[in-house]
């Protein structure tokens, strides 16, 4: 039951990349976004260097490119969106291809049932996005044709050379942002991620800001988040014993599921914080007080190399950009 | 009728490597069992049971509950096979959740299309079979002890008008008298309803003293369904599940053995064993 | 003397009854003492009381002679641990050896000497293979011997287990109950077991009943389990064994040699259970 509760996208493997210190990586993270938004929008070569960074992490970690594909697809529809607008809506350079566009009441009709079609059998369908990628090119193509009936409507579509470039440019940069994140999420457990962030917020300790009490706040969440799902597991379970059925009823009926649901959460999530809050002041625990950590982050050599990397070629690229405009 | 399961296997996740249940065969009666499900935990217990109320589908295997055919399928209606199975869970806090004891005892027979009037009668019916005092039903189920808690759970699973009833674990965590009350109640429940009853539990005395047939569970097979009697004479049995005798039947054999009673049929409740030791000397 | 009670009382706000009613005991140090009551009658609020999680309504309380108040609450809960009854809802850290450091980071211990402590109490507890192990994948019991290795690994001298057993399959509540009778013989803590189980208050020092708030039988185990009516007044049932001597004690059947030899079977039998 286990399998499917897994928190977090963290897959272990016995990997160098597993083994980089987490504020090593959530360094690398900040500059590499950073940087990529820093990188003038048409320039490739500084861009596939931020990529690359990403890409030698994906191929070190030992963890199936599969796992990577995943998370991309998440977000593959508003990478292909962003780049059709870039690629439409951008008039600057010279036309690329100029395409005649013929409406006519057969391509329309014809248009029309390929997209129900996909829309009856999607269901079925391996690569959907891949597929409905395609049949949008192919339902372009055929407006190209007057095919029978007369066009009412001719126009031009045109695409010009700066609209390519930037929609690329667009999808490279959040295809980078994107994999360096998720390399990020896949190789680091998220404790490791909570100390790392506990130690950025030390500073601010300094100041009177009781960052230890919100770190444990995550860290607590973190431990609870499966048994939380198990819970609410054991009472869809409990409820639908006693008649609930969440594919039937009237409106005001699923309401009162709802709450049948929601109601015994609550309670138990009250009567588990009072518990726990009760264990761990039996156990000395002071909102705020100084803390000893079992948990000791230390930079080894690698890091080091890695951090020193990351930041020259950040400084390189700001020194470039700022050599940029004074040019 | 009742419960069939022939060759039931099942697994969580496909890929899992050991099977939660592996080809299990029962047959329970509509009417007057009461049996006990024992095995360790994670021996399918709570897996076995949730197959019994349509929670759960086997991969491979059929059953059959009450003449249907439970199967993964959307043209299968399963309220009506929750309507003759009804189950009970370890812990009332999952379910219950109205404002009074009473709206919450009739929260399952308005789930299965009765109206709020025959609902209340149920309620009312199913209260007095657990006994629960009448000024309780106009409290918050949140107010109640967990005993009392426990038996708004079962009234409301009663209140269903199921044929057979399941309990999981219904005695963990209530007090020595809290369990024999209980169980008095089922045991009271059942001969004036002769509803069959299955309990998962762990507890030998309360397994010996109340039910008739054992089934023992151990990694996700059958691996016993028999009476009592022949469960608890089965040694070798016992030793290789790890399950322990009932008080009474663990100090009857140890006074056997030290020759200061003796006796033919095993005695597996304290009134047994009482009788037997003064029994016994009555005939010397 | 460790605990202390003088006439301590304890109610909730908006309810007149007394859950603990001008209680006074004294405990010893390094003996162990079972407190036996239903559920409902008051016992663990005792424990709540003594770790300072509820405060007495009236009395007081002392701990190691200190006076147990908001000023010395801190100080006097580095001698005291407590294990409660829901396993998951005590178990704090995201992995076994986060769970057991937890306390000790509390009480600000330098690593290196967590790190040790960390591996001899779980070595005790036999949860050594589990280190790195998240709660979701382990039984009830060993949740509770995770909770026993973060009780120890403070270092406290006295160790209550609050119901600790209630929610394990008989298999957890062997192992629990082991690991209890070993810190009592072998590590010479003062402990204190709450149950409504006589079987677990069998192997205590001494057995306070607890009813209504009130103490009602306060001895040795074997006194204690002679007093039938009180204790089924108190909600509580005798063990099947001795309730059995009860029965032959009544009768004239037996032979009186005889009824003497089946009663001390009987009763060193329950014992040995």
């Amino acid at each position: 039951m286990n399998d499917n509760i897994v928190f977090g996208q963290y897959i272990y493997k016995n990997s160098i990349i597993h083994k980089i210190d987490p504020r090593t990586k959530l360094i690398m993270l900040l500059l590499i976004m950073i940087g990529t938004f820093l990188i003038p929008s048409d320039n490739f070569i500084l861009l596939l260097i931020a990529l690359l960074i990403p890409l030698i992490a994906v191929v070190f970690s030992k963890i199936s490119i599969f796992k990577y594909l995943k998370s991309l697809k998440q977000i593959a529809f508003v990478m292909l969106f962003s780049f059709a607008f870039q690629l439409f809506a951008n008039h600057q350079g010279k036309i690329l291809i100029s395409l005649a566009i013929n409406f006519s009441v057969t391509n329309i009709i014809v248009a029309i049932l390929i997209l129900v079609l996909f829309f009856l059998i999607r269901k079925y369908l391996p690569f959907k996005m891949l597929i409905f990628l395609g049949l949008v090119i192919l339902i372009l193509y055929l407006f190209r044709f007057p095919m029978l009936g007369n066009a009412f409507k001719m126009t031009q579509i045109n695409i010009y050379e700066k609209g390519l470039i930037h929609g690329s440019f667009l999808i490279l940069r959040v295809f980078t942002i994107i994999l360096a994140s998720t390399t990020l999420t896949l190789t680091t457990k998220p404790t490791d991620l909570t100390n790392a962030i506990d130690w950025f917020l030390m500073p601010l300790e300094k100041i009177k800001i009781k960052t230890s009490i919100f770190t444990m706040m995550i860290s607590i969440a973190l431990r609870f988040i499966p048994t939380l799902f198990n819970e609410t597991n054991k009472i869809l379970k409990a409820q639908a014993s006693r008649g609930v059925d969440f594919n039937e009823g009237k409106f005001i009926e699923q309401i009162k599921q709802i709450v049948s649901l929601l109601v015994p959460m609550f309670v138990i999530s009250i009567k588990r914080a009072e518990d726990l809050a009760d264990a761990m002041e039996a156990r000395g625990y002071i909102p705020g007080n100084k803390r000893t950590k079992l948990v000791k982050m230390k930079l080894k050599a690698l890091d080091y190399i890695l951090l020193l990397a990351t930041f020259t070629l950040f400084i390189l690229l700001i020194l470039l950009r700022c050599g940029v405009y004074a040019l | 009728m009742g419960i069939n399961f022939q060759n039931v296997d099942f697994k969580y996740a496909k890929k899992a490597s050991h099977k939660q249940l592996d080809n299990v065969s029962l047959n329970i009666d509509e009417k007057d069992e009461f049996i006990a499900i024992v095995g360790h935990t994670g021996s399918g217990k709570s897996t076995l049971v949730q197959h019994m109320n349509a929670l759960l589908f086997a991969n491979s295997g059929n059953i059959t509950i009450f003449d249907t055919k439970v199967v993964r399928n959307k043209k299968i209606k399963l309220k009506p096979i929750r309507k003759h199975v009804g189950l009970v869970f370890q812990f009332p806090e999952y379910q219950v959740f109205e404002t009074t004891v009473l709206d919450d005892i009739m929260f399952g027979p308005k789930n299965f299309g009765k109206t709020t009037d025959l609902a209340k009668e149920l309620a009312i019916k199913a209260s007095q079979l657990v006994g629960l005092d009448e000024e309780l039903l106009t409290r918050s189920p949140f107010t109640l002890s967990g005993g009392q808690m426990r038996k708004v759970a079962i009234a409301g699973a009663l209140a269903i008008d199921p044929d057979i009833l399941i309990l999981d674990e219904p005695t963990v965590g209530l007090d020595p008298k809290g369990k024999i009350e209980l169980m008095e109640l089922l045991l009271a429940m059942q001969n004036k309803t002769h509803k069959s009853i299955i309990i998962i539990s762990h507890d030998m005395n309360i397994v010996a003293k109340y039910t008739k047939r054992i089934m023992v569970m151990h990694s996700g097979k059958l691996v016993f369904d028999g009476s009592k009697e022949a469960l608890f004479n089965n040694e070798a049995l016992l030793k290789e599940y790890n399950l322990d005798l009932p008080t009474a039947a663990y100090l009857a054999k140890e006074l056997k053995a030290m020759h200061l009673i003796d006796y033919d049929s095993l005695p597996l409740t304290k009134e047994e064993l009482t009788h037997i030791i003064l029994g016994d000397s009555c005939n010397e | 003397m460790f605990i202390e009670f003088k006439d301590v009382s304890f109610k909730y706000p908006n309810n007149d009854k007394n859950v603990i009613d001008h209680l006074s005991f004294t405990l010893e140090k390094g003996s162990m003492l079972a407190i036996l009551g239903h559920n409902g009658s008051g016992k663990s609020t005792i424990a709540k009381l003594i770790m300072g999680l509820l405060k007495a309504t009236s009395g007081s309380i002392y701990i190691c002679d200190t006076l147990l108040d908001e000023k010395s609450i801190d100080d006097l809960r580095q001698k005291m641990s407590i294990i409660f009854q829901n396993p998951d809802n005590q178990f704090v850290g995201v992995t076994v050896k986060d769970d057991i450091a937890f306390g000790l980071e509390n009480h600000q211990i330098p690593r290196q000497e967590m790190l040790e402590k960390i591996s001899k109490y779980a070595t005790l507890v036999d949860m050594m293979a589990f280190l790195d192990a998240n709660p979701e994948n382990l039984s009830g019991g060993q949740k509770q011997r995770v909770a026993i290795a973060g009780a120890l690994a403070m270092e406290t001298e006295l160790i209550i287990f609050d119901e600790a057993t209630s929610m394990l399959d008989p298999k957890g509540t062997k192992e629990i109950n082991a690991m209890i009778k070993k810190l009592k013989n072998e590590h010479n803590k003062t402990i204190i077991t709450i149950t409504h189980n006589l079987e677990e208050a069998l192997f205590a020092d001494r057995v306070m009943v607890i009813n209504d708030g009130k103490i009602v039988l306060d001895g040795s185990p074997q006194e204690v389990l002679k007093e039938q009516t009180i204790l089924e007044a108190s909600g509580l049932k005798l063990i099947d064994g001795i309730a059995i001597i009860k029965e032959i004690e009544k009768t004239s059947l037996l032979s009186k040699e005889n009824k003497e030899k089946i009663c001390e079977a009987l009763w060193e039998l329950t014992f040995k259970m």
